[in-house]
């Protein structure tokens, strides 16, 4: 009988019962491409090599070209599969924005002159008048700019017995590809990591 | 080249709007970060309570490797936002940034 542990969000499924203490090897399965981008299994198979390298471990590749962890001196071998779920190379976010009118003050300012005959002096009448236009926000249609998106789930199982011992599923979004696919892959290695502290 | 290209045409496309967040998008699009990181100043001083531009500077902050900076922005972000797919794309960024550290 199979024991998942399931605890608070984003924690992996791991069979509670199963000794990782004991494990020689992980192999990593081909990558399917996603339909959305050719090549993105090649893509995400190299940075899982590259992030198990970054994270410490051993990484080697077996003569049938497949990759594969060394961890220590156990009998058993792990295989470890990935499933893109979502391989977004840009899309379009839209924001909603507002513009801001700061609206303005007009004065006007009118000047009378008033000579009357047969005197040295003369009025002059001067009106000022003021009038202030209010401001006013506009909610202006969208903006658009493009982000990245990668949504993966990994799965590990033993290869004697075929019993899934662990599982989770991942996603992250970027401004580029290539950091975003880097950084949702990390967030699994970084997990998969402590089963073997 | 193509940056250039890519740059004087969203020129001539957004050169008479003004809105900043306009100028952002363009720059963003153009990959011209930092020069979008100054449009979005503006445009959060122009609507402090946006989360979605908190959301388009956090995104900016990780794509120059500022991650401090990206953590407050999405910390923001998740303050403003009320939508549940913003807030939950905002705690997965959080999380790993805070790996990071």
């Amino acid at each position: 009988m199979i024991y998942f542990a399931y605890s608070c969000y984003n924690n992996p499924a791991i069979k509670s019962n199963y000794n990782f203490s004991n494990v020689k090897s992980i192999e990593i399965n081909a990558i399917e491409d996603h339909p959305n981008l050719r090549g993105s299994g090649s893509m995400i198979s190299n940075i899982i090599s590259y992030s198990f390298l970054k994270f410490g471990f051993d990484v080697s590749q077996s003569k049938d070209e497949n990759q594969f962890i060394s961890l220590g001196n156990g009998n058993r071998i792990l295989v470890l599969s990935c499933i893109i779920t979502d391989f977004t190379d840009s899309e379009l976010l839209i924001v909603p924005y507002k513009y801001e009118n700061r609206g303005y003050t007009e004065t006007v300012l009118n000047q009378s002159t008033n000579s009357k005959k047969n005197k040295k002096n003369t009025d002059v009448l001067t009106t000022t008048s003021t009038k202030t236009h209010g401001g006013s926000i506009t909610e202006g249609n969208k903006i658009e700019y493009s982000r990245a998106k990668v949504g993966i789930i990994f799965t590990m199982k033993d290869k004697l017995t075929g019993d899934l011992v662990w599982s989770n599923s991942y996603w992250y979004s970027g401004l580029e590809l290539h950091k975003t696919v880097e950084s949702c892959i990390k967030q699994g290695i970084n997990q998969l990591e402590r089963l073997f502290d | 080249m193509k940056k250039l290209l890519c740059l004087l045409f969203t020129i001539f496309l957004y050169g008479d709007q003004s809105d900043p967040l306009i100028q952002a998008s363009a720059a963003i699009n153009s990959g011209l970060y930092e020069n979008a990181l100054k449009h979005v100043a503006e445009a959060q001083k122009l609507d402090p309570s946006n989360p979605d531009v908190y959301r388009m500077k956090a995104l900016l902050h990780e794509s120059l490797g500022e991650s401090k900076k990206a953590i407050r922005a999405w910390e923001k972000c998740i303050k403003y936002s009320k939508d549940k797919t913003i807030i939950s794309e905002a705690k997965i960024h959080l999380k790993n940034l805070k790996y990071e550290k």
